[in-house]
């Protein structure tokens, strides 16, 4: 059994002009000790998936359909009390903008023992004790551990981001967007960090980004989406030497490089569809060069190629 | 100036004062600077493209900007188009402003949302006077939108912005900065905020009207990757100075400066076979350099550092044709036979 099983889940925003179906019957495994990277453009619902994960979808957004099954576990029932016991410990996420997830007002030293202290037995002083391990843990020297966020770097900020979403010992981290507007440097570092953190907690991450190249250094395993769908998945080593739906074709191949051969890039024309009323058939189609007739009339399922790949097109017999 | 230069900096310094608050005032405490852009000459050709990486601080930003005086310079003398810009009173700057523009970094913040596009163009023209009649601008309108690929050209001229897409804004942005004709653009992370599968069409349209209009190209970025593309030359800056600048595929395959080594192994690479390395670099970035440094700027961070390294500030030094250094190891072996 997988640690998390998502099956049919659909989350629709319910906006006057009508519903946005931003996450349109997806299906995902995450086993213990995998590295997913979902990958996708703004838009495609990558986010909304994963926060349907903590269940942390509100109006006008609601989850419709589907499950979502942790530890054997559907947690879309669960009451508001029982889902609060379960992030931090259970599932715990590192959002996107550190600078502004953290509380400016607290010193991060408060930020981490609070996580600890909602979940755990501890007194006040344990806890402390435990927030400064937990800095050591992220590379950052616990004396800074009385410090506030504005003392910080955007790196480091980010690192006590990461410090507080592992205090708990969680057995899932999902990461969104963790290295987005830091600099090369600086991701590298942070990189590097939870590459370690993952290896010495066996913590399995699922790492949500639109950068393909954070995914290939971090991820074992990559779903790509586009405009609320899934539509190819596999192991990163696989679906990157040989992708096989054209949209993952077209975005490795809009992809730069600073190693090697400079090689020749390909924009994907057009731009993505409003989810609104997303296009009839393959929601891919009308950017698709490949497309024929039955792209835009019958919806491609995903189907299992495998060696562990998925791919919904109807390109791929 | 020499034939065929479309822009000419020399010295170019930026000191912004650090503010001291009441305390301060009444201490008798000397002012502090924070030397932005500290001293950077270059020049740019005619349709060359001049690329200016670095990370957030380094002073790129406010470099570009005060090419164009958006900022004032402290000192230094910019030369656009044989032009001294620097000498220039508010009222001749506002008529070179035709020559040489700016297209910014976020797309939805830099349009006016209460314009269609075409009054957004619209305007461009009355405030340089290029047109006499309506029908006159009507037709620079309507060419220039599908110039930058907006086209039909009547339908994108009656939207607002916010009925545009991401890399349809950035083209808007082209466009009015090409009704102008101008001879030097400045670029500031133009494709930073787009998806991936647009910004390489927006690159392609850079690259296109610099060589139909012969447009140089100032494109300033933090992204190594996506500069190889577009840049015919790279400059590579840290805190407020050059530190290499070369032709770029000379960056990419011999990069000298300890700094340019670090960055160029930093960027993650799209193909999960290759295992990341560890960065020769340590430490981080400092938080701000105030007028207290007399050194290599990168002296504490490299790992290749000397006592000299500590007491003086290197000059950029040609090392091969076209490919400048500051750094008094440049020549060693130790810093170039680890292959990037």
């Amino acid at each position: 059994m997988a640690l998390l099983e998502v099956r049919n889940l659909k989350i629709y925003y319910f906006t006057r002009a009508g519903a946005v179906k931003a996450v349109d019957d997806i299906d995902l495994d995450i086993e213990k000790n995998e590295t997913l990277g979902l990958i996708g453009e703004s838009g495609c619902g990558k986010t909304t998936a994963v926060f349907a994960f903590l269940r942390f979808v509100t109006p006008p957004g609601r989850i419709v359909g589907g499950k979502i099954i942790f530890e054997g576990r559907d947690i879309i029932p669960l009451s508001d009390e029982e889902m609060r016991l379960l992030r931090g410990q259970g599932i715990a996420m590192v959002f996107q903008g550190a600078q502004n997830a953290l509380n400016p007002v607290m010193t991060v030293g408060n930020q981490i023992s609070e996580v600890i202290l909602e979940h755990e037995s501890l007194t006040k002083e344990e806890a402390w004790e435990r927030a400064k391990e937990q800095l050591e843990l992220v590379g950052i020297g616990s004396e800074r551990v009385k410090n506030y966020p504005h003392e910080f770097s955007g790196g480091m900020k980010q690192r006590v981001m990461v410090a507080i979403a592992t205090a708990c010992n969680p057995r899932l981290l999902i990461m969104d967007e963790p290295v987005t507007g830091l600099d090369v440097i600086v991701q590298r570092q942070l990189l590097s960090l939870t590459n370690a953190l993952r290896e010495k907690m066996r913590l399995p991450i699922i790492f949500i980004t639109h950068d393909l190249s954070v995914i290939a250094e971090t991820c074992d395993n990559v779903a790509v989406m586009y405009a609320g769908k899934i539509v190819e998945q596999g192991s990163a080593v696989s679906l990157y030497k040989d992708p096989l739906h054209p949209y993952s074709k077209g975005l490795i191949g809009s992809y730069p490089s600073v190693r090697g051969e400079k090689k020749e890039l390909k924009s994907i024309p057009g731009a993505p569809p409003r989810l609104i009323d997303p296009p009839k058939g393959c929601r891919f189609s009308p950017r698709c060069s490949y497309a024929m007739d039955i792209c835009r009339t019958e919806e491609p399922k995903l189907k299992n190629m495998g060696d562990n790949r998925m791919v919904a097109c109807h390109l791929i017999k | 100036m020499e034939k065929g230069e479309a822009l000419r900096v020399e010295n170019l310094k930026k000191y912004f004062v650090v503010r001291k608050g009441l305390g301060g005032l009444l201490s008798s405490r000397k002012t502090e600077y924070v030397r932005a852009v500290d001293d950077v000459s270059f020049s740019v050709a005619k349709g060359e493209s001049l690329g200016f990486v670095g990370e957030s601080g380094c002073g790129k930003t406010t470099m570009g900007r005060a090419i164009l005086r958006l900022v004032e310079p402290t000192s230094g003398k910019i030369y656009c188009d044989g032009i001294d810009v620097t000498s220039l009173n508010k009222k001749q700057l506002k008529s070179q402003r035709r020559r040489m523009q700016m297209i910014f970094q976020d797309p939805h913040g830099s349009l006016n949302p209460r314009r269609t596009v075409s009054e957004i163009l619209r305007q461009s023209i009355t405030i340089h006077k290029l047109a006499d009649t309506k029908a006159e601008e009507d037709v620079m309108i309507k060419d220039t939108l599908e110039e930058v690929g907006l086209e039909p050209a009547e339908e994108f001229g009656e939207r607002y912005p916010i009925l545009l897409s991401g890399g349809q804004r950035q083209r808007v942005g082209v466009a009015r900065v090409l009704v102008l004709r101008p001879k030097l653009v400045v670029a500031d992370e133009p494709i930073s905020m787009l998806d991936v599968s647009v910004r390489i069409g927006v690159l392609e349209l850079l690259l296109r009207i610099r060589d139909e209009f012969g447009i140089s190209l100032v494109y300033i970025t933090h992204d190594l990757a996506t500069a190889r593309y577009i840049c015919d030359r790279i400059a590579i800056m840290y805190l407020g100075k050059i530190v290499e600048t070369a032709p770029t595929e000379v960056i990419y395959s011999n990069p000298i400066h300890p700094y340019t080594r670090a960055l160029i192994l930093a960027v993650p690479v799209p193909d999960p076979t290759v295992k990341m390395e560890e960065l020769p670099i340590k430490g981080y970035v400092p938080v701000s350099v105030t007028d207290t440094f007399s050194a290599c700027r990168f002296y504490p961070r490299c790992l290749y550092a000397e006592e000299q390294c500590a007491k003086e500030d290197p000059p950029l030094v040609e090392v091969e044709p076209g490919h400048y250094v500051a750094c008094f190891r440049a020549k060693e072996r130790d810093l170039t036979d680890q292959k990037v």
